[in-house]
């Protein structure tokens, strides 16, 4: 307690001295401007060429804002200038553009202003009956209580507008006072106070005081600047539409696409399609090819020959790959090993001949078309390197194969007298959630696969795999589904769709019978996926995409 | 050692005690200053607010019937001759598309609200000189598609910002100004896909979510000067450094390189303003304006999807747009008849054609807009005006790959509704 009592005047020292300080800072704060109304007035703004005439004086002089006006000066503005004189009393003169006017009188109880010529706005403050304000102009006299007006004087006399407040008005020299209520406004010339008349709207615009004019000088430039932040944000968005990333189908829902590509070492290139259709729902396809030697910078250079080529060999080729579709949660996986080159030219009897070119003695003749004893063909594309079964009506023209010009971007019927070099592989796996369901190897006792179907052997979940395509006759939608051995199945719908989900027509591809015709037919759609299996219990991939992607990259031929 | 901890904690809180006084004396000054002599504080409210309802058309099919809102308020508050505070609040609402919004990335359904709060402290000075400090902040919230809700737009954007600017005014509406802004934008419902992919182990290493945050530093010089007949003209020029913090340059190779991406904007703004005609209660104004705007990226643009093509200056572009305005005010109270229009040229630096199935062209992307709007207003109360405006718009290039971004379309907007401003 003793301790408490001997802290307590220290503690009061300790914030004695600083209150004090603030205190006196305080006092000072306040006391030091209000040195600035010594002056019974004072120029609170001031725009352009505003002058000064002290009393006494002869010489006008320029004014700046704070300037004492005493009694009895006068002030001149010129063209475009404007100057706005605070009293003692809170009553403000706003006095406009080539005016002159002089305060006769700013007493406690009496403010008084003659203008000479030009035009006043006067803001009153509430008056008691004891004080009194008014402007005199050489053809009037306006007195008033509580009150803002407009005053012009000039040749023709003078102009009154009143717009709080009532106003008396009055030609100098006379008691007899008209008077003016807000919202009307009267003149006065030679001798005469017409009748108060209702101000027209451009009055009431013009009156607009220097503080409102300054007012919506700044919120302009604020409200301008948000606007520029915000057409910056914009503008990314705009970038982000105009790329592709983001769009808007034809049922108002967002489809992003992001496309891209990674590449894992020198001689890899890995192609990325993101796909999200529904918020957090990612479905995903990738590529990763890996070439015979170190990609170049520029990699359509190799991926143009990606497909093949004609006449010399390709400088690039795949030696494998690998291709993904995930829902993030499901897979399909598939890969291919030993790739190499395959030169295929005809014998002109009608034969392809296959020729491994790291091996002259590895040799396969097919023949492009075998009669069946139903009558059918047999025949052989060296491109997808497959066989098919087609009528005889079928036969010239499903034995024409066209084969992508990348020099000139064009494509032309494979010709007999072409050489076609092109890929195969020596292994291939497909994998669902990581299960083998079908592969092949080549045939032990040979260099290199030719042709998968004749040199390389297959094996099935389950020891088979049978394939059921059930086709929509009316629309590009079809499904093919592998049932295996084991009991399992995959099954794959594919459909063109328009940007209303709707399947393309069959009819849409009706009547084209060129490889670039079919390929510009398809850039109309979108490449839809579905994927489901035994595995995904219910789930599935679901893929939408441009098929530009795959056609561009070789991946579609 | 006790005491001297004891002394030094109390010697900070008398600090701190004398620096709180101070800041209450100087804060409480401006009515001290006043008392007696004026009001404490001059405040002089300036409110603009349009409520709007109409129907926007695309390439002729009509959407659905939607409002268009607007509110801008900001009690402009003049402590004393030397100090003043302009707190602003800008909202917007719109409820149906108008020509001038960003119309080729979507069409079909669009509803957007912009929210500004910004406060403003300005020095003045009596040589007609004002410095001021400016911060704001801004949330867009946009509902782009039917499976977006309020707040989850994927292009709900933040905008926090701050600047200072001088001002020097040599006559009344005779100034110039010179500012300096920064500003961040922030997209944060916006994650890139590829970011999502680099978990799957599909994504390249520098990949990042954020890459349409920027943050921004803007110099802007602007001038208003007299024009011969009673004319004025009002001139601004800007340049405006973006810097893209997650954003990697993408190479020829495809790979994305450890440099970030910037941008330069450069901007000049020119309006001449004249009155034309004011006899009898008819007036006519008219302006004409031109904006010159150059974009300058080192970012690349490689297009996995197109026989993978690479574009090193497929951002960078100029517009020019020229812009013309006529208003007839009649009357005392006038009615109002504004017309205008606006014609613009964007020339890309070096973005090829694509034609209608996506392939690259050998020619460079050019696109012309034309904009013109016809409003109406009616005074039916003071402040308030009943408005009715149409606007038209029209865009064209010779890019003619519509599949991801329309750049040729027409669309109409009408509306009428109810203005106010004080």
């Amino acid at each position: 307690m003793n301790n408490e009592l001997q802290a307590l005047p220290a503690t009061r020292k300790l914030f004695a001295k600083p209150l004090a300080n603030g205190l006196l800072f305080l006092f000072l704060a306040g006391l030091l401007p209000s040195s600035l109304f010594a002056a019974p007035a004072r120029l609170d703004e001031v725009h352009g060429d505003v002058q000064k005439r002290a009393v006494g004086a002869l010489r006008w002089e320029s004014v700046a804002p704070g300037e004492k006006i005493e009694e009895g000066a006068s002030i001149k503005t010129g063209p475009n200038a404007e100057a706005e004189i605070l009293t003692e009393q809170g009553h403000r003169f706003v006095v406009r553009s080539e005016t002159i006017i002089e305060f006769t009188s700013l007493q406690a109880d009496e403010t008084k202003a003659s203008l000479e010529s030009g035009r006043v706005l006067s803001k009153v403050q509430k008056l008691n009956d004891h004080q009194s304000f008014s402007v005199q102009t050489p053809t009037a006299v306006c007195a008033v209580r509580g009150t803002e007006f407009d005053t012009t004087a000039g040749d023709g006399g003078t102009l009154v507008s009143v717009y709080h407040g009532v106003v008396g008005v009055a030609t100098p020299g006379s008691t007899d006072e008209i008077k003016v209520p807000a919202g009307q406004m009267t003149s006065v010339h030679n001798g005469r106070i017409e009748k108060p008349r209702a101000i027209p709207h451009d009055n009431h615009v013009h009156a607009e005081s220097a503080l409102a004019h300054i007012a919506h000088h700044e919120v302009g430039l604020d409200m301008n600047r948000a606007q520029v932040i915000a057409s910056a944000a914009m503008e990314r968005r705009l970038a982000d539409y105009q790329e592709g990333k983001s769009l808007i189908d034809a049922n108002g829902r967002r489809v992003r696409i992001e496309e891209y590509i990674v590449r894992p070492s020198p001689n890899q290139f890995k192609l990325v399609a993101l796909d999200e259709r529904e918020k957090s729902q990612l479905d995903y396809f990738y590529y990763l090819g890996t070439f015979n030697q170190n990609l170049p910078t520029d990699l359509s250079v190799a991926l143009r020959q990606l497909s093949g080529t004609i006449g010399t060999a390709p400088a690039y080729y795949l030696t494998g790959y690998e291709m993904g579709q995930s829902n993030t949660q499901d897979s399909i996986h598939d890969t291919a090993t030993g790739g190499h080159l395959v030169m295929v030219t005809q014998d002109g009897q009608g034969n392809y001949i296959l020729t491994d070119p790291t091996d002259p003695t590895n040799i396969r003749t097919v023949p492009a078309a075998q009669l069946q004893s139903d009558g059918t063909y047999k025949i052989y594309n060296p491109l997808a390197d497959s066989f098919s079964v087609v009528s005889a009506a079928q036969l010239s023209a499903d034995t024409k194969f066209g084969v992508y010009i990348p020099e000139n971007d064009t494509f032309r019927d494979l010709a007999p007298t072409d050489t076609l070099w092109q890929t195969r592989f020596n292994t291939y796996e497909h994998d669902i959630d990581n299960v083998v369901k079908q592969s092949y190897a080549k045939t032990t006792g040979i260099s290199n696969v030719l042709s998968v179907n004749q040199d390389a052997s297959w094996t099935y979940a389950g020891g088979s795999m049978t394939p059921i395509v059930n086709a929509d006759p009316n629309n590009i939608d079809a499904t093919v589904t592998n049932y295996y051995g084991d009991g399992t199945f995959e099954s794959y719908r594919t459909l063109l769709i328009n940007d209303q989900g709707q399947a393309a027509p069959q009819s849409a591809f009706s009547g084209i019978s060129t490889g670039a015709a079919y390929k510009g037919e398809l850039l109309q759609w979108n490449y839809e996926q579905q994927v489901t299996a035994s595995e995904f219990q219910g789930r599935k991939i679901d893929l939408v995409v441009e098929p530009k992607i795959f056609i561009e990259s070789g991946i579609i031929q | 050692m006790t005491n001297v901890i004891r002394d030094t904690w109390y010697v900070l809180r008398r600090t701190a005690f004398q620096f709180f006084l101070s800041a209450v004396a100087l804060s409480l000054s401006p009515l001290v200053t006043y008392h007696g002599l004026a009001e404490a504080v001059e405040v002089k409210p300036v409110v603009n607010a349009e409520l709007l309802g109409g129907q926007y058309y695309y390439n002729g099919n009509d959407n659905a019937l939607g409002a268009v809102a607007s509110l801008s308020a900001a009690p402009y508050m003049k402590f004393n001759d030397s100090w003043s505070l302009v707190p602003l609040y800008i909202g917007n609402y719109n409820g149906t598309q108008q020509v001038q919004d960003l119309i080729g990335g979507g069409t079909l359904f669009q509803e957007s609200q912009d929210h500004t709060g910004s406060l403003k402290l300005i020095r003045s000075f009596n040589n007609g000189l004002k410095l001021k400090a400016i911060g704001s902040y801004s949330a867009e919230f946009l509902r782009e598609t039917t499976d977006e809700s309020w707040g989850e737009g994927l292009y709900d954007n933040r905008r926090a910002s701050g600047g200072a600017e001088a001002e020097w005014s040599w006559q009344k509406d005779r100034s110039v100004r010179l500012a300096y802004d920064y500003f961040a934008i922030r997209f944060p419902n916006y994650t890139s896909l590829e970011s999502q992919g680099a978990a799957l182990g599909l994504g390249r290493e520098l990949n990042a979510p954020d890459v349409l945050d920027t943050h921004n530093h803007m110099l802007t010089a602007a001038t208003e000067l007299g024009l011969p007949w009673n004319g004025s003209l009002d001139g601004t020029a800007s340049y405006t450094w973006s810097f893209f913090g997650s954003e990697h340059l993408v190479d020829l190779s495809g790979d994305l390189q450890p440099d970030l991406r910037h941008d330069e904007t450069s901007a000049l703004s020119l309006q001449g303003n004249w009155p034309v005609m004011s006899r009898s209660g008819w007036k006519l104004i008219s302006s004409l304006g031109y904006t010159w705007t150059h974009v300058i990226s080192n970012q690349n643009h490689y297009d996995a999807a197109q026989g993978f093509f690479f574009d090193p200056d497929y951002y960078g572009y100029l517009t020019q747009a020229l812009q013309n305005q006529w208003i007839l005010s009649v009357g005392e109270n006038p009615w109002t008849l504004a017309f205008n229009w606006t014609l613009s040229h964007q020339q890309y630096s070096n973005r090829l054609v694509q034609d209608s199935a996506g392939a690259y062209g050998t020619d460079i992307t050019h696109a012309n807009g034309f904009f013109s709007g016809l409003t109406f207003t009616y005074p039916i109360a003071k402040g308030f005006r009943l408005m009715a405006q149409g606007q038209f718009g029209w865009n064209d290039s010779n890019n003619t790959d519509n599949q991801v971004y329309q750049y040729h379309y027409n669309t109409q907007t009408y509306l009428i509704g109810f203005t106010y401003a004080y």
